[in-house]
């Protein structure tokens, strides 16, 4: 007969060899969703002197006048561009161009966020939920990399990668029927303004010989839906829509393996344009 | 844990919290790894716990409480993850394979075979309590705060998870004699 010490000392043994670092990419990851999320408050954090009646004026007459030089500031610099002398990054003035593929960074040079063309700095990001909510928090960085896609660690059927030199990227997302991860390639704008955002959704796999679901095809603005399709298997669909974005916002192109991931391979053309 | 550290998260500093974070990493997934006994869903549950701990980090009122504060959220999202694999289990789906995990320090393969069978007989709830137990050190007190449960419901746990854990690891050991003899 084992004695109670005995069980607890074999235990402690136990679960301090079978103990796990949390893997680097996912600490870095959730650190990543932190900066991007605000803390829930109990009210005002400021001194209470700052809730009087004159302070609030004063900081209000102090935030006007910033506002105004900035904007004076800001109109100067940019006045070269307004008035057509200037050039932007892709030398066409005005005009920017974002294609996922072509800004795809193969290895050695990945990086997830990965900057675009222009050398601006976490544009795309190749992530995965965890539930099957579109919500932002949510979205983690996919942490492994191959030779040519972003995959998760465990689940590596969900991965998002490009192909032969075809123009596409390959996304592929997971589902057992309750639980879905999606597969989401993100773009988050350096730009403040209108954009077009246009392309295709290919199911790459026609000849599948199990029913599988649709993949639902989703762009959101943040959380919010902007344009949703179902496709099924060796289907397509093509989208076409414009955006009003602010710097530092994201739109996700969601990929919903539905209630199954069977012969979920798909391609996406897209093309992002101001 | 250091409570400027803690004090300066609470005020929002990224910086801090991320400081704060390294230090509780590893044993917030080692803690979600036991409970669920799945690398991948410790690994959402782990994420998930550090952003709502610093989401709700202002809500801490007394900084000195974080440890046991923080293994709450943890757990908490071990739970969560756990209710999805159930749901999972129940449909038939297939659970991706864990990753072999050997080490030497646990002694034979068959001695950790038999407390893995054992311990994943357990009910969640004490295996919870075992692991804040007996991985991360806690006090029985600390234990009956971070879960939300009077501290005599810890020591019944406590009490029938050894006893299970015991009968287990009995049971194989005889099972093993058995077949030896045969």
């Amino acid at each position: 007969m084992t004695s109670d010490r005995d069980v607890e000392q074999r235990l402690e043994d136990w679960l301090d060899a079978e103990a796990r670092p949390m893997p680097h990419e996912a600490l870095e990851s959730a650190l990543e969703a932190v900066a991007r999320t605000a803390q829930v408050g109990k009210g005002s954090r400021w001194p209470a002197w700052t809730q009087r009646r004159a302070f609030s004026r004063v900081a209000t007459a102090v935030v006007v006048l910033l506002v105004v030089t900035a904007g004076w500031l800001t109109l100067g610099a940019l006045a070269p561009f307004i008035d057509g002398t200037g050039s932007s990054p892709s030398g066409s003035p005005q005009t920017y161009r974002w294609d996922p593929v072509a800004d795809f960074r193969r290895a050695p040079y990945q990086l997830n966020p990965s900057p675009d063309s222009y050398g601006n700095e976490g544009v795309w990001s190749y992530r995965r939920s965890t539930k099957s909510a579109h919500d932002p928090l949510d979205y983690f960085l996919l942490p492994v990399f191959t030779s040519d896609a972003w995959q998760d660690r465990d689940y590596v059927n969900l991965f998002i990668g490009v192909g032969a030199a075809d123009g596409a990227l390959y996304i592929h997302p997971w589902s057992d029927g309750t639980v879905r991860k999606h597969a989401i390639l993100g773009w988050t704008s350096p730009i403040t303004g209108e954009v077009s955002v246009s392309g295709a959704v290919v199911r790459v796999q026609s000849d599948c010989e199990v029913p599988s679901a649709n993949v639902i095809f989703t762009i959101d603005r943040g959380a919010e839906t902007l344009h949703t399709v179902a496709v099924d298997v060796g289907g397509s669909a093509t989208f076409d829509l414009t955006a009003t974005v602010s710097a530092g916002e994201t739109l996700y192109f969601v990929f919903d393996a539905d209630s199954d991931a069977r012969c979920d391979l798909t391609a996406l053309r897209l093309v992002i344009e101001s | 844990m250091d409570r400027e550290l803690v004090e300066r998260a609470q005020r929002g500093d990224e910086s801090a919290f991320a400081a704060l974070a390294v230090r509780i990493a590893d044993s917030m997934h080692a803690t979600a790894h036991h409970i669920l006994r799945d690398t991948g869903r410790a690994e959402d549950a782990a994420q998930q716990a550090l952003i709502d701990i610093w989401r709700h980090l202002p809500e801490l009122k007394d900084p000195d409480r974080f440890q046991a504060w923080a293994y709450r959220i943890v757990v908490r999202a071990a739970y969560a993850e756990a209710r999805h694999r159930r749901l999972w289990n129940l449909r038939g789906a297939i659970v991706p394979q864990e990753r072999s995990f050997v080490s030497d320090h646990a002694g034979s393969v068959a001695d950790r075979d038999q407390l893995d069978r054992g311990f994943q007989r357990l009910p969640i709830d004490h295996r919870a309590v075992v692991v804040l137990k007996h991985y991360v050190g806690l006090t029985n007190e600390e234990i009956a705060e971070a879960l939300e449960i009077p501290e005599g419901t810890v020591r019944s746990r406590l009490h029938h998870s050894i006893r299970a854990m015991r009968a287990a690891l009995d049971a194989d050991a005889r099972t093993t004699l058995k077949g030896g003899q045969s």
